[in-house]
């Protein structure tokens, strides 16, 4: 069985003795950090699947931590155990993407549907986060011509006005397309336009008298 | 028996015998106005009765009391009744020998109340029409001056004036007293030539009427009489309307009031408001010289006079030469040097209410009028004053905040000199740390004017200091600008007052800042003791036994929680109760007097005019001195949170405490936005608040603490505007276990 990993960040001990306590028999591997700087110097290492966070911690405030997280672009779904929670702090803390708010004290069973969503989330955005990776690979190999083709044709031209935007002729244009299909496995126009959404490659800029009308 | 009554007999004697040898009881006299405070024609009769009063006031001889009833903001039957208690708790005990009435709602007040509050007052009037008079039913009854101003003489000396007019445009606004100026103007317009077409703008709102005032071909004049009311119910003081008109006119405008010059009007037949004052003064003086008159007579108008603003005759090319003869011109300067004179009147004027110079500054001005042939003379002793002050003052630019001028107790104060002060905004100078450019900006766009607002500055050096700063906007030059006094007060902020404003600021703050940290203190071990309980839970449904110095360790945890929370408890129901709970007998007007000190700095803080209505004396109340003040600087806090989004000039606070049968009944009253209607049911509910911050349990402690003595805390139904607060004590005579409570 896999043993979840998970960081709690509180200032105050007894909460987090009594924490460790209820989520290691229900079977988690339970990291305790005092402060939000211990957290920051301590997540990664850990390896955690998911964060458990106090808004009234003594070096920064939870959503100061979550931000900076977020900004060191942490694949950590992050839920948030405050004792002080107002509607302004709850609502920023979900708008920047923490999968629950809870307020202390909290029940096992609210706390562990939080964490269970959180890991759901978390392994959610491991497999996009791998997938991403994986394509970012393949469109890599693309030349830098075949890469601007690319942004061409996801925008939704025509070879012949590829070729009379880049200045090549049109066969030179179908070559290109052929190499790009061949290195990254996607033959629609569809399945590119998707993956460049996904990637957030931008579609190249319209040119041309086709378009003025 | 016999020798107690000859004892008493003797005593009477020495008691006539000994009467005259006491100092004589001073003659009393109570002015009571229909309007506001802040009214200009209320200042300048005022400040006309104290030019004859003030060397009486001094020694003692004559006592003036005032009372503005403010019709406009208080308008309603319970209002005046408040105000006649009031008067009566105040001067009930010592009723003034003469009751000074100005205007027609005080006159209708009084005349209703005379025999109930002081029917052995003699009663003038000022400030009234005979028809008005007539109207009241009380012509015959009163003395005093009339003040029937005809509009007659300007309407004919006016086709010479302006040779070319065409239009006359006659303005007002939507007021009672408004429309009777309406009315008299259409009856005496009729003497003008058949050439000037007369229209009437009346009641528009102030928007539309600068905006059609703008608009007026170079042939046409404005007739501004007055103007207490907006059609939407708002008032305004006549003044600034005129001023406001005068700003976007397109031609030259008239007005029947003295206090209009300076605003940019260019004159009229006019009342002298401030002459007025002065001659009632010596009316009232009349009837303690001679008390067996039975009747004071009802004098004849003052004779109308004409005043023109010389500045503004310039601008519109009135040729001086066409005027009356007896005219007085004022604003006659040509200089740059004698606009500032002006400027420097009003300095002067303000300076008198708080300093020294009072005295030698009036006399310095009425001695000034002799001698205005000799400009320069005057000119070097106002530069004087304006160079030697011990107050900071300095000149601002209205318009975009520039300091004009600075001199040098301001260079003083500030650690700047004036070359480089001046040309530049305070913000920019950063003497203000916590004013934007913008909260200056709205502020000056509001014109109005400010007494007394302790403000924080930093000097050149970086220094903190506090000030209190008064400040009124004035013409200088043509342009519209703030004349800025400052005094040090940072000596007066010293360390018993720091203690003090600590000891304060901890109590004021108590009930909000605990209950935050309760919600805090209480919710982290109770959140620890809940994790536990449920890991124990948690062990037992595995089926797995846990080792027992883990037990132990969870409930040792769980203890220690446990006995967290309630230490948290006990202190705070320790700081709730004082831990003493006496009750004594107190006066509730001292007791009152006690909790506004606390507030006053609060009060001047935030710019609100904290006012106590007490009567002379109170009987006692049995309470807890601590809690009810407590009470008592929650309410009036929470007024002056309901004030914020009130403009400045309008923040007001009235305590007020009014002895019933058995029990004292205590008032707060601001003129917020009220409570709204939603919440009205719910705001002494525990947890219920309005405010962004509020814990909602100010009112419910409140409350709770009232009742506890025995009485009741409610919330008046909604007047014309703002919230009433109202409490109830019991007296110490009336209460059951008087006797056993010491």
């Amino acid at each position: 069985m896999i043993r979840h990993r998970i960081g709690i960040a509180d200032d105050d001990k007894s909460q987090l003795r009594a924490l460790r306590r209820l989520l290691v028999l229900n079977d988690f591997d339970v990291h305790l950090f005092e402060s939000a700087h211990d957290f920051l110097a301590g997540y990664e290492v850990a390896k955690l699947d998911c964060a458990l966070l106090d808004l009234d911690l003594p070096d920064l405030n939870g959503l100061e931590l979550q931000d900076r997280l977020r900004r060191q672009a942490a694949v950590l779904p992050v839920v948030f155990l405050s004792g002080v929670g107002d509607i302004p702090s709850s609502v920023q803390a979900i708008r920047n993407g923490a999968i629950n708010f809870l307020t202390k004290p909290v029940e096992e069973s609210a706390l562990l549907e939080a964490l269970q969503l959180a890991m759901a989330e978390g392994a959610k955005a491991r497999v996009e986060a791998t997938e991403k990776s994986a394509l970012r690979k393949r469109i890599q190999r693309l030349t830098q011509r075949e890469f601007e083709v690319l942004r061409h044709v996801i925008a939704g031209q025509l070879n012949k006005q590829i070729a009379a935007d880049l200045g090549i002729s049109e066969q030179t244009v179908k070559v290109h397309r052929m190499r790009i299909t061949e290195k990254t496995g996607l033959i629609s126009v569809a399945e590119l336009v998707r993956t460049a959404e996904r990637l957030s490659i931008a579609p190249a800029a319209m040119q041309g008298t086709a378009f003025a009308a | 028996m016999r020798s107690w009554r000859s004892w008493t007999l003797v005593f009477c004697w020495l008691l006539l015998t000994a009467s005259p040898l006491i100092a004589a009881e001073p003659f009393r006299i109570l002015q009571i106005y229909s309007n506001n405070r802040l009214l200009p024609a209320n200042l300048a009769v005022d400040a006309g009765l104290r030019e004859v009063l003030t060397p009486l006031l001094e020694t003692g001889e004559v006592e003036l009391h005032t009372a503005y009833l403010d019709v406009i903001r208080f308008p309603s039957a319970e209002d005046d009744a408040e105000m006649a208690t009031f008067l009566q708790s105040r001067n009930g005990e010592h009723p003034p020998h003469v009751v000074l009435t100005f205007g027609p709602q005080a006159a209708e007040f009084y005349r209703d109340r005379q025999d109930d509050l002081f029917p052995d007052a003699r009663w003038l009037v000022g400030t009234s029409t005979l028809p008005s008079l007539q109207e009241l039913g009380i012509a015959d009854k009163v003395g005093g001056r009339l003040m029937q101003l005809s509009l007659v003489p300007f309407f004919k000396w006016l086709p010479r004036m302006l040779p070319d007019l065409r239009r006359l445009i006659v303005v007002t606004g939507a007021a009672d007293f408004d429309r009777k100026w309406e009315a008299q103007a259409q009856e005496e317009c009729r003497v003008l030539p058949e050439g000037i077409t007369v229209e009437f703008w009346s009641g528009l709102p102030l928007g539309t009427l600068c905006e059609r005032a703008a608009q007026l071909p170079a042939d046409a004049a404005i007739l501004y009489l007055t103007y207490f009311q907006a059609p939407d119910g708002d008032a305004w003081f006549p003044r600034d309307v005129a001023a406001q008109l005068a700003e976007t006119a397109s031609v030259p405008i008239f007005g029947p009031y003295d206090t209009y010059l300076g605003t940019g009007v260019t004159g009229g037949v006019v009342t002298g408001f401030r002459d007025l004052g002065a001659d009632i003064a010596q009316q009232a003086l009349a009837v303690r010289d001679h008390p067996d008159n039975a009747h004071a007579t009802l004098l004849q108008s003052l004779p109308p006079r004409f005043r023109f603003d010389h500045r503004q005759l310039k601008r519109w090319g009135i040729d001086e030469g066409d005027l009356p003869a007896d005219s007085e011109i004022r604003f006659s300067a040509p200089s740059l040097w004698e606009t500032h004179r002006a400027t420097l009147l009003v300095v002067a004027g303000l300076l008198l209410v708080q300093t020294a110079l009072v005295i030698g500054l009036l006399l310095g001005r009425a001695r000034q009028k002799r001698i205005q042939r000799d400009l320069r003379q005057s000119e070097q002793r106002f530069s004087g004053i304006f160079q030697s002050s011990p107050t900071a003052i300095s000149l601002i630019r209205q318009s975009d905040g520039i300091l004009l001028d600075v001199n040098p107790s301001w260079e003083q104060l500030f650690g700047h000199g004036r070359d480089e002060a001046i040309h530049h905004t305070p913000i920019e100078l950063g003497i203000l740390p916590d004013v934007s450019f913008e909260d200056l900006r709205n502020f000056f766009a509001t014109g109005r004017g400010l007494q007394n607002f302790e403000q924080a500055i930093r000097t050149q050096t970086g220094e903190s200091r506090w000030i209190n700063l008064s400040c009124d906007r004035i013409q200088l030059a043509g342009e519209e600008c703030y004349v800025v006094m400052a005094k040090d007060i940072t000596d007066r902020h010293s360390l018993e007052e720091a203690r003090e404003s600590l000891a304060q600021a901890s109590r004021l703050s108590l009930v909000g800042e605990l209950t935050a940290s309760i919600a805090h203190e209480i919710n982290q071990p109770l959140a620890a003791i809940l994790s536990n309980a449920d890991a124990f839970f948690a062990a037992l449904r595995s089926g797995k036994p846990l080792p027992p110095e883990q037990i132990q360790a969870i409930i040792e945890d769980i203890r220690r929680d446990d006995l967290r929370a309630a230490e948290v408890i006990r202190k705070v129901r320790n700081l709730l109760r004082h831990q003493r709970i006496e009750r004594d007998p107190v006066d509730p007007a001292m007791l009152i007097r006690e909790a506004m000190r606390l507030l006053r700095h609060d009060a001047a803080r935030r710019g609100v005019q904290l006012e106590c209505r007490l009567p002379q004396t109170l009987p006692s109340v049995l309470v807890d001195r601590q809690q009810i003040e407590q009470v008592l600087v929650n309410l009036v806090l929470n007024a002056f949170d309901a004030l914020q989004i009130t403009p400045v000039g309008s923040r007001s606070v009235i305590v007020a405490a009014v002895a019933m049968a058995e029990r004292c009944e205590i008032k707060v009253q601001d003129t917020g936005p009220g409570i709204p209607a939603d919440s009205r049911d719910r705001i002494f509910d525990s947890f219920h608040t309005t405010k962004p911050n509020g814990m909602g349990l100010g009112l419910a402690l409140s409350r709770s603490i009232i009742q506890q003595h025995g009485g009741k805390l409610w919330l008046l139904p909604e007047k014309a505007s703002g919230a009433t607060f109202c409490f109830t004590l019991p007296l110490v005579s009336g209460h059951p276990d008087a006797l056993f409570q010491r």
